[in-house]
């Protein structure tokens, strides 16, 4: 199999060719972006105030929350166990664990704490499972499922609300005029990125999902990989959590409906290789913002929420489509 | 006759095959040579219809061959038998016939009548048509995988490297099938990366060399030198490096087995392993010979005795105290295939700094470069994906990889399976410079050739048990012949 690629360097007609090889990743590396292009030349020209400081404004705060969840799944993604399907779930969990501790009297400090404490400790455990061999999606899915009911049960499917609600300033306040979700999310993705390509666990996590079984012959500790990569996807839940409790001021059962899916979407939008070994970060965060920027221009142009779904879905599978062949061609 | 008349195909830019053209007789049997890389692949791949060529057309005789998809070649009679052997060992062997009839019903002893002819022309009477595929060997599997293609009327037959993964005694097994479809006036494309095969069943020979022809003459025409100057077209001075005389006072073992046995491995072994030595191990596809290596790595359980690394405790050796391996399959476990080549030849160092602390990829792919250069992996590779390599260089990534970790063993299986012999060569070269610095070598091996040309010391492995052990001066090609077929010298 390896006979049908060039050994030689001479065969590949020099330069040329190198320049042709390169043009197709520029090309690929690109792919994701010609949608957000397309869309935003298209949307500022038809629509009035779609090109606005404000609106653009709004958009990156729109996409905050799906954003900075998808930028946790990613680090699953990137280290080859595909998404976790439990993001909402473990999103509402840490809702409802701030709101109930807070409105029982803790600290708001000491409540944000044990959120993200709880959720970190729900993501071990389901990256535990998966690290020993269980499949990601069934787990999480699994996982997701009785998590979600044993909070119902305790919360008693009640809406807590925070009165008064002191990190309102967090997930609704703006600084210099930008919103303050909007500059967390950048920041976690400047984070985010930075970790992946400039730290050790980082580029362990990218070479566990690229080859788990070299990986963890060069002495890779694959399994605690997985488990990290768990722990950060339901961090990044937790902290979508608290921040729309900030918004909002309360925490209800159904206030995450649909996350789970937008997180998923984002992730393939900005084309992280779904099975993972490639793909940057930031990308997870670009692709919440480009289906942002759909919903947007949808609603603008007064398209119906069906359709609204559908294209969102089609957009999604359009760039796996894309990136699959692409990835066949230069085989 | 098989014509084969100016065939090109492109992948993007990589022209695989440019121009070649070519004919096989009837009753003859065409050689088919080239490193890897050199187009053969490619060209078994345009025959079998798996891919259309850019340009060019093949015909038998006389007549154009539809080859736009593997039923239609198959239809048009050409067979090609994969590398890997694509029966299913769960049937029996009349199932695996019924599976290319798709069209016929499922009916065991109308069968097993339907196959037995097929069988015996290949000298595979003796096995009955209801054996299940798991119970024979190898050799058996690969020719039940060619009666299977005769079955569906084929003309051509492409064997690609059939003998690969055979243990002599079952060669043979193919060889005779071979001369005897040669003798039914098929044509049969052979390839191989054994050149030993060419004088005992080729008449002709073709040789490709960077997707081009390079050189075709028939086999009484044939030196190694020219075999070896068409295929890598320069001559090669030798391919095993000269030994190293170990003088003077012997050091102490770096590696020492005492009564391991392991699942595979029944008999208490007890070997131990200086710095500075290269030594095999070598026996059949499952006779134990990967065993010693994969105890001292801690890839297979140790069920008892224990495994000594350096001179002191008897703490198990790992990756951390240096111990390198290899496993027979690169493509699965060697390397890092969508990543860059200097990812995978700095992953173990990278791992063996822990998960905490920052790193700098620009410093990382620096710190390899020295391995490459010695590895002799050239610079215009080291930021292509490993995907992109040819099996001997993908082999150099997959053994280099570790040279960042400075290992003190090197465990490798199989270290030239699919490496074309340029790349060979190189291989043993680095090898061998290695040892003279003080590493010690184990490598398992099928390749009678490779353990008596390089290995120092063999361990002769046969039925889980390590049965001989000698200094590979001593041995002649038969005498391990003999010990790994039959784990003793009493032949029968």
């Amino acid at each position: 199999m390896a006979d049908s690629k060039a050994d030689n360097p001479a065969s590949f007609g020099k330069g040329g060719a190198d320049e042709k090889s390169a043009e197709r990743k520029w090309l690929r590396d690109l792919a994701p972006f010609i949608p957000i292009i397309a869309l935003g030349v298209l949307a500022a020209l038809t629509i009035d105030g779609f090109g606005t400081a404000p609106n653009l404004i709004a958009i990156v705060q729109a996409s905050a929350i799906t954003g900075i969840a998808a930028i946790g799944v990613a680090a699953i993604t990137i280290c080859g166990k595909f998404v976790s399907l439990s993001i909402e779930q473990q999103a509402v969990t840490s809702a409802y664990v701030f709101a109930a501790l807070y409105s029982a009297g803790t600290p708001v400090a000491l409540a944000m704490l044990a959120a993200l404490l709880v959720s970190a400790l729900l993501g071990l455990i389901q990256g535990y499972l998966v690290s020993r061999g269980l499949n990601p999606i069934v787990t999480t899915l699994a996982f997701g499922s009785a998590l979600f009911g044993t909070v119902v049960l305790l919360a008693d499917n009640r809406t807590i609300t925070l009165n008064p609600n002191p990190i309102a300033w967090l997930g609704g306040g703006t600084t210099f005029g930008v919103p303050n979700q909007a500059i967390i999310f950048l920041i976690l993705v400047a984070i985010g990125s930075f970790l992946l390509s400039r730290t050790k666990i980082g580029r362990q996590l990218v070479l566990t999902g690229a080859n788990p079984e070299a990986a963890e012959l060069v002495g890779i500790p694959t399994k605690r990989i997985v488990m990290i990569a768990f722990v950060v996807a339901a961090l990044a839940a937790a902290i979508v959590g608290i921040l729309v409790v900030g918004q909002v001021s309360q925490a209800k059962s159904d206030m995450f409906r649909g996350l789970t899916i937008d997180v998923v979407a984002a992730v393939l939008v900005g084309g992280i290789a779904i099975q993972g070994g490639e793909g940057q970060l930031w990308r997870a965060g670009y692709g919440a913002i480009v289906l942002t920027m759909l919903s947007n221009v949808m609603l603008l142009l007064g398209v119906d929420a069906g359709a609204r779904e559908l294209l969102k879905g089609l957009l999604a599978g359009a760039v796996l489509i894309f990136m699959t062949v692409l990835r066949s061609r230069s085989r | 006759m098989l014509e084969i008349e100016n065939l090109s195909k492109a992948y993007g830019p990589v022209q695989a095959l440019s121009g070649v053209s070519f004919s096989a007789e009837r009753g003859r049997v065409t050689a088919l040579l080239g490193e890897n890389g050199a187009g053969k692949s490619t060209l078994v791949k345009v025959l079998s219809g798996l891919i259309s060529p850019s340009s060019g057309e093949v015909s038998l005789d006389g007549s154009p061959v539809d080859l736009s998809s593997p039923e239609r070649a198959l239809r048009s009679g050409i067979a090609v038998v994969q590398q890997e052997i694509s029966v299913l060992s769960n049937l029996t062997v009349a199932e695996n016939f019924l599976l290319a009839h798709s069209s016929r019903v499922l009916n065991r002893r109308l069968a097993a009548d339907w196959c037995k002819p097929y069988l015996e022309r290949l000298g595979l009477g003796r096995v009955p048509a209801n054996a299940s595929v798991s119970d024979l060997t190898i050799g058996e599997r690969q020719l039940v995988e060619i009666a299977r293609m005769l079955a569906q009327d084929a003309e051509v037959l492409v064997l690609d490297e059939p003998t690969a993964a055979l243990a002599d005694h079952d060669i043979e097994l193919v060889h005779e099938a071979v001369r005897r479809l040669a003798s039914e006036n098929k044509v049969i494309l052979y390839i191989t990366h054994r050149l030993n095969e060419l004088e005992e069943i080729c008449d002709d020979v073709v040789v490709l060399r960077n997707g081009q022809l390079a050189d075709r003459f028939k086999t009484q025409d044939a030196s190694i030198n020219r075999v070896v100057h068409a295929m890598i077209g320069r001559e090669l001075e030798e391919l095993y490096p000269p030994r190293i005389e170990h003088s003077g006072q012997q050091p102490e073992p770096i590696i020492r087995l005492e009564d391991v046995t392991t699942d595979d491995l029944i008999l208490p072994l007890s070997v131990s392993l200086r710095p500075g030595e290269v030594v095999a191990t070598c026996g059949q596809l499952g006779s134990g010979l990967v065993e010693p290596l994969r105890a001292i790595s801690g890839i297979a359980e140790t069920r008892s005795g224990r495994v000594y690394f350096g001179s002191a405790n008897g703490k198990a050796p790992s990756v951390v105290d240096g111990v390198a391996y290899c496993s027979e399959d690169r493509q699965h476990d060697g390397f890092f295939n969508n990543r860059s080549v200097w990812e995978s030849l700095s992953a173990p160092a990278l791992a063996a700094t822990g998960l905490w602390g920052f790193v700098s990829p620009q410093r990382m792919r620096k710190s390899v470069g020295g391995i490459a250069d010695r590895m002799t992996i050239l610079p215009a590779y080291r930021d292509r994906q490993v995907s992109a390599l040819s099996g001997g260089n993908a082999q150099k990534v997959s053994i280099g990889k570790w040279l960042s970790n400075n290992p003190q063993v090197l465990l490798l299986e199989e270290p030239t399976r699919g490496v074309d012999i340029g790349a060979r060569a190189e291989i043993y070269a680095l090898l061998r410079s290695l040892a003279e610095e003080g590493m010690a070598v184990l490598f398992a091996s099928s390749d009678l050739d490779e353990v008596l040309g390089f290995g120092e010391r063999v361990l002769i492995f046969h039925g889980n048990r390590m049965v001989h052990e000698a200094p590979t001066g001593e041995l002649s090609r038969d005498t391990l012949a003999t010990w790994i077929t039959h784990g003793g010298l009493e032949s029968r």
